[in-house]
């Protein structure tokens, strides 16, 4: 394993351990400096790639903008009582990150860095099973708004 | 190495989403669509390793800039919510004035 990617999972690390810092927040001004970090991380990823152009638009005008009006809103609404996650969510949610790892895993075993694109549209299980599990995520989300708006 | 920002970027994308259908505010639901829209910028470094990277650096920059003037108009519409409700509160929130 070489340094690049070595960084790049490092990077990877902490930008899940702050994206699930957002997800946990009970403060929505924490829940927006999280997501900040976390846009700063993915920007980093860019960087060490060489994408230095894409790592300047992201961290000057998505969080410099964009991420800085966010954390200012989420300051000035602090006081709300802040959501709470839905215990009932954490089995369909896992079972499906479950299924969607799983097909990242298999795309990862099939194609090659060089001509990802075209690869990745040949691989039509992986894809069928990808966008399988988000159209369930979906359509079970929308039941569940369902039946909060009837309760 | 793409592999790895590509399980990133689902992992990403799936924590977004449970924020956002747990959100109970209007701004927590901003956070989780500023996340989710992370993770689509993740999805799209696959494009600079094929050939056309120029194209792929013009997909990225439509791409940041149209998400972001997106956030802008939800910013300006949690601001009206606010004025004319007075509250940021996801239950108020209707599609057309019609209750589901």
């Amino acid at each position: 394993m070489d340094a690049e990617t070595t960084a790049i999972l490092a990077v990877a690390v902490f930008a899940v351990l702050s994206s699930l810092g957002v997800l946990l927040a009970r403060d929505n001004f924490y829940a927006s400096i999280y997501m900040s970090v976390t846009m700063l991380l993915i920007a980093a990823i860019f960087a060490i790639l060489g994408v230095h152009s894409m790592f300047v638009i992201i961290a000057f005008i998505f969080v410099g903008a964009i991420g800085v009006i966010t954390v200012a809103l989420a300051a000035t609404y602090r006081y709300l009582p802040p959501s709470k996650l839905s215990n009932i969510w954490i089995l369909p949610a896992l079972i499906t990150a479950g299924m969607l790892i799983s097909s990242v895993y298999g795309l990862y075993s099939y194609i090659k860095a060089t001509d990802t694109i075209s690869r990745l549209a040949e691989s039509y299980p992986e894809l069928i099973t990808l966008l399988f599990a988000m159209m369930v995520l979906m359509l079970l989300s929308a039941i569940h708004m369902i039946r909060r708006e009837a309760l | 190495m793409i592999g790895y920002v590509l399980a990133l970027s689902v992992i990403i994308l799936l924590i977004g989403y449970l924020s956002a259908i747990s959100a109970r505010d209007v701004v927590r639901l901003l956070i989780s669509l500023e996340l989710m829209f992370g993770a689509v910028f993740l999805s799209l470094i696959p494009l600079f390793t094929t050939p056309l990277a120029l194209e792929a650096g013009g997909i990225a920059v439509i791409t940041i800039f149209t998400s972001a003037s997106e956030l802008m108009v939800l910013i300006a519409a949690i601001i009206i919510l606010d004025r004319r409700f007075r509250t940021i509160s996801i239950d108020n929130v209707r599609a057309g004035g019609d209750s589901l």
